[in-house]
């Protein structure tokens, strides 16, 4: 079995084998260990797979596989990640509804988080603060719900549905359209780091070092789409990634949400263009999201993640009030706590350093359990009098 | 027969004395410059001799020599001509000089003595090492009072200006012109203009023109109260320079030591004095960087140094070339601004306060609201980095500001004026420097700030990193204590409490939140 999983997985490393190759020639010799032990001796056998063209393109990979079949695997674990394949079951069984699901899985972290009841929440790479506002209300409600919140790991939507998860407590996993340890923005190293540190997963069907190219990001979205129960779609401009995944979940027949946006104009056209040609559903409510990913059983830390009711001062509570309904900058705040700008301004800053608002550009963002739908601001200031018990 | 007058040379507004020896002797009638003069200087030859011929006196046909001592000083220009010829007057004997002055001024062919520009720091230098009495143009009187101690002699020609080394009793004998005006000068007493702005500078706006931009405002008016610098980021139409073409009427007046800087300044730049205002220079990106720091080739100084004891505008921040940024990085330290020339460096004052603008990228849309970002990625980050970390480092108080919807500019709102701001601002300036010692807060010393704060120091580091800024360093809670006593100031509150402390914090905040990620 060993043995076969190294061939199996020096067979997917050969260059020109992708996942169709790897299905085709595997079932016409019988096991991976065949092909590398029979494949360069007989072309013709190959021949009749791959055609000749193929064998012209493959003998040399091949011949090359041979020699060290142990190879690549060695070099996945130097690098301090791991390879599954189709052969171990805590391969994603999600992924076998697709219909090339690719024949090695390169990751880091968790694979098991792979496998886990999760939603996908993609869109666009420049959100406006109000789709990563959404987008943040979102993650938070899938980590409460217990289910794990899987994406892309790019900049923008991406980035914000993985951070919010962590910072909920929660699982999250990606999959990268490169080979790790580049697979991703460079300004998402450290967010990669959480990710893995907080018990998910970073995967993708390329091996280590394999730079991305323009076609693996696509490709790459229909695992995303594949592992997710449920796809969401936050803010999707013309032509955005977000929908290629969006398109594989409705072809997978997955259900795919647009989180409606009437104001975004042209930064939703994609996402509204969507729910008029195709059966996605519009999602109104971030937290309503949790009806579509059905029972989850709850694995110890995303059941861990009940917010800490946190005690606010009166401008803070105030602001808090402010921010609940959506992004707002200073004037408007200002006018909604009617404070004068210093005193809104310091109150921002206990309000950031406690994790419950943070700056976008110019607008102020709700963040930790802020984003909660049950979170009241007036109770949290009411808990502060009462326990300091000064008016 | 030799002669000596006294005359200075400056570089920048340091100045030299200059000894102007003059010796006549017997011989072919020749006149020799000597002691590195510049082709301007060499053709003072001409003027001289012209100006002696027609002013009525009369021109040795004799060997001339003159020597500019100290010899090894480069100088330029023709404010020796009024020198030179005393010299030549006393050396053959037509002017016996009894009461030594220095003296400055070009001559016309006709004898006129015309103004000389960079005449102030001239001035200073001769005052400087004693010789009080010093004979001017008489257009360049009025600058020329400014030096303290100046017992300034104007003059309108070369009789005139000779009438001043003449023995006292001669007076009849001075063709004197106007003798009116042969006392010491008072200062000019200048009313001020209507506006500080330079002419060709941004057309001054008031505050009640701004609609909203309620932090902008109360940036604005920390960071003038206190000298603090300022940045302020947003969009197009944000209102940055809208805001920024406020300051003029809400700066406070100089002071008698501060308007003497400027007028110094000003005069070695070849501007005549200014009226009492602080300045406000708002140089485009694309202004030269000798003009802009100072320099090119009659050595003046650059709009850094007008803008000393003011504000320096710049719009546009990220557009202005890297080298000028990097020479920012002196003024906004230490005061000064250093000019390297083949000869040695010069040094002009340039302790400006520094109120820039920007947009968050390239195409300045960047975490818009509504209008998308069209940067390709890491675009908005990379357009940031032309600003360097230890230019941003100095720059106490950071602003974004959000565009104001357009139904919220045209209705307006009953936003506040410029005038009670102006009070306040100038109210919390003259607070600052009676407790500073004449600085304002930007500029306190940061010993006795901490000693006021002492008892919120853990509070006040606890919060540092809670915000997530930077290591709470001495230096760090120093800067944020200066700018929480700007904000005490102008509430009015004998000590720094903990809400000024947290608005401080706010104001020193990442200039481009959540851009990446």
């Amino acid at each position: 079995m060993s043995a076969e999983r190294a061939a199996w997985i020096a067979l997917a490393a050969v260059p020109g084998v992708g996942p169709a190759t790897h299905a085709r020639l595997v079932a016409a010799f019988g096991s991976a260990t065949a092909v590398l032990r029979a494949g360069p001796a007989d072309p013709a056998r190959l021949s009749a797979v791959v055609g000749p063209a193929g064998v012209a393109r493959l003998r040399d990979g091949l011949r090359e596989a041979t020699r060290d079949p142990g190879a690549p695997l060695h070099a996945v674990e130097a690098q301090g990640g791991w390879a599954i394949t189709p052969l171990e079951r805590i391969y994603p069984s999600a992924l076998f509804a697709i219909a090339d699901p690719p024949p090695v899985l390169y990751g880091l972290g968790d694979p098991a988080a792979l496998g886990t009841a999760g939603v996908a929440i993609v869109g666009t790479r420049r959100p406006t603060p109000r789709a990563r506002w959404l987008a943040a209300r979102i993650a938070r409600a899938v980590v409460h719900h217990g289910a794990c919140v899987v994406s892309g790991l790019a900049l923008g939507i991406d980035a914000e549905a993985h951070r919010t998860a962590i910072e909920a407590g929660g699982r999250t996993t990606a999959f990268i359209g490169g080979g790790f340890p580049d697979g991703w923005p460079r300004a998402n190293g450290p967010l990669a780091a959480a990710m893995i540190a907080g018990g998910g997963a970073v995967a993708g069907e390329l091996a280590p070092g394999v730079p991305a190219t323009l076609g693996t990001f696509p490709r790459r979205n229909r695992l995303i789409a594949a592992v997710a129960r449920v796809t969401v779609v936050v803010e999707a401009p013309e032509g955005s990634g977000a929908l290629i995944t969006a398109r594989h979940a409705l072809e997978q027949g997955r259900p795919v949400l647009v989180a409606v946006e009437p104001a975004a104009g042209r930064h939703g056209a994609g996402g509204a263009a969507l729910l008029a040609g195709s059966p996605a559903l519009p999602l109104g409510e971030p937290e309503e999201v949790v009806r579509w990913i059905g029972s989850v059983r709850r694995a110890g830390r995303a059941a861990a993640a009940t917010a800490i009711d946190p005690q606010l001062g009166p401008v803070e509570s105030s602001i808090a009030a402010a921010l609940k309904p959506g992004p707002a900058g200073m004037d408007r705040i200002i006018a909604a706590t009617r404070r004068p700008a210093g005193e809104v301004a310091g109150a921002l800053v206990l309000l950031q350093a406690r994790g419950l608002a943070r700056p976008v550009g110019p607008l102020w963002v709700a963040a930790g359990a802020l984003l909660d739908a049950g979170f009241d601001p007036d109770g949290a200031h009411r808990r502060a009098v009462s326990s300091r018990g000064d008016p | 027969m030799l002669a000596s007058v006294v005359t200075a040379v400056t570089s920048g507004i340091e100045g030299t004395l200059v000894q102007v020896e003059v010796d006549v002797a017997p011989g072919l009638p020749v006149c020799r410059i000597v002691g590195l003069p510049d082709s301007a200087l060499t053709e003072a030859r001409e003027r001289v001799r012209s100006a002696l011929r027609n002013a009525g006196f009369s021109y040795p046909l004799a060997r001339i020599t003159v020597n500019l001592a100290p010899a090894e000083r480069r100088k330029r220009g023709s404010a020796y001509d009024l020198a030179i010829a005393a010299g030549i007057l006393a050396a053959s004997g037509q002017v016996r000089i009894a009461r030594p002055a220095a003296l400055l001024g070009e001559l016309s062919l006709g004898g006129r003595l015309l103004p000389v520009p960079g005449l102030l720091p001239l001035v200073a230098t001769l005052v400087a090492a004693g010789y009080r009495r010093v004979v001017v143009p008489a257009e360049d009187a009025g600058t020329a009072a400014w030096v303290e101690g100046a017992e300034v002699l104007p003059a309108v020609d070369l009789a005139e200006a000779v009438g001043y080394l003449r023995p006292v009793r001669r007076a009849g004998a001075g063709r004197t012109a106007s003798p009116g005006r042969t006392g010491p000068l008072e200062p000019p007493r200048l009313s001020p203009a209507p506006s500080g702005a330079e002419p060709g500078g941004p057309e001054p706006a008031d505050l009640a023109e701004v609609a909203g931009q309620a932090a902008g405002r109360r940036a604005l008016e920390i960071a003038l109260a206190g000298g603090h610098h300022l940045l302020l980021t947003g969009s197009p139409g944000a209102g940055k320079t809208l805001l920024a073409r406020t300051i003029p009427a809400l700066l406070p007046p100089l002071t008698a030591d501060e308007a003497r800087e400027v007028a110094l300044v000003r005069s070695a730049a070849g501007l005549p004095a200014a009226p009492n205002r602080a300045p406000f220079r708002a140089p485009h990106h694309t202004t030269s960087y000798a003009a802009l720091i100072g320099g090119g080739p009659s050595l003046r100084p650059g709009l850094v140094s007008l803008a000393h004891a003011g504000v320096l505008f710049l719009d546009e921040l990220a557009e202005f070339p890297r080298d000028v940024l990097d020479a920012l990085r002196q003024p906004l330290e230490d005061g000064t601004v250093e000019v390297a020339r083949a000869h040695g460096v010069t040094r002009f004052p340039a302790r400006l306060q520094l109120v820039a603008a920007m947009n968050p990228c390239l195409c300045g849309w960047e975490g818009d609201p509504e209008r998308p970002c069209r940067c390709p990625a890491g675009g908005p980050e990379r357009y940031r980095r032309r600003v360097s970390g230890p230019l941003l480092d100095r720059i106490d108080l950071r602003v974004r500001l959000e565009r104001v919807p357009a139904d919220r500019v045209l209705v307006p709102r009953g936003a506040e004026a410029s005038a009670p701001v102006a009070v306040r601002i100038a109210r919390a300036r003259a607070w600052a420097r009676d407790r500073n010692g004449g600085l304002p807060n930007a500029r306190a010393a940061g010993a006795g700030l901490i000693a006021e704060a002492a008892d919120l120091a853990g509070w006040i580091a606890g919060r540092i990193e809670g915000s997530r800024q930077e290591p709470a360093t001495s230096r760090g809670v120093v800067r944020l204590l200066r700018v929480a006593r700007t904000i005490a100031d102008l509430a009015g509150r004998e000590r720094i409490g903990e809400a000024e402390v947290l608005e401080a914090i706010a104001l020193r905040s990442d200039p481009f939140p959540g851009g990446t990620g």
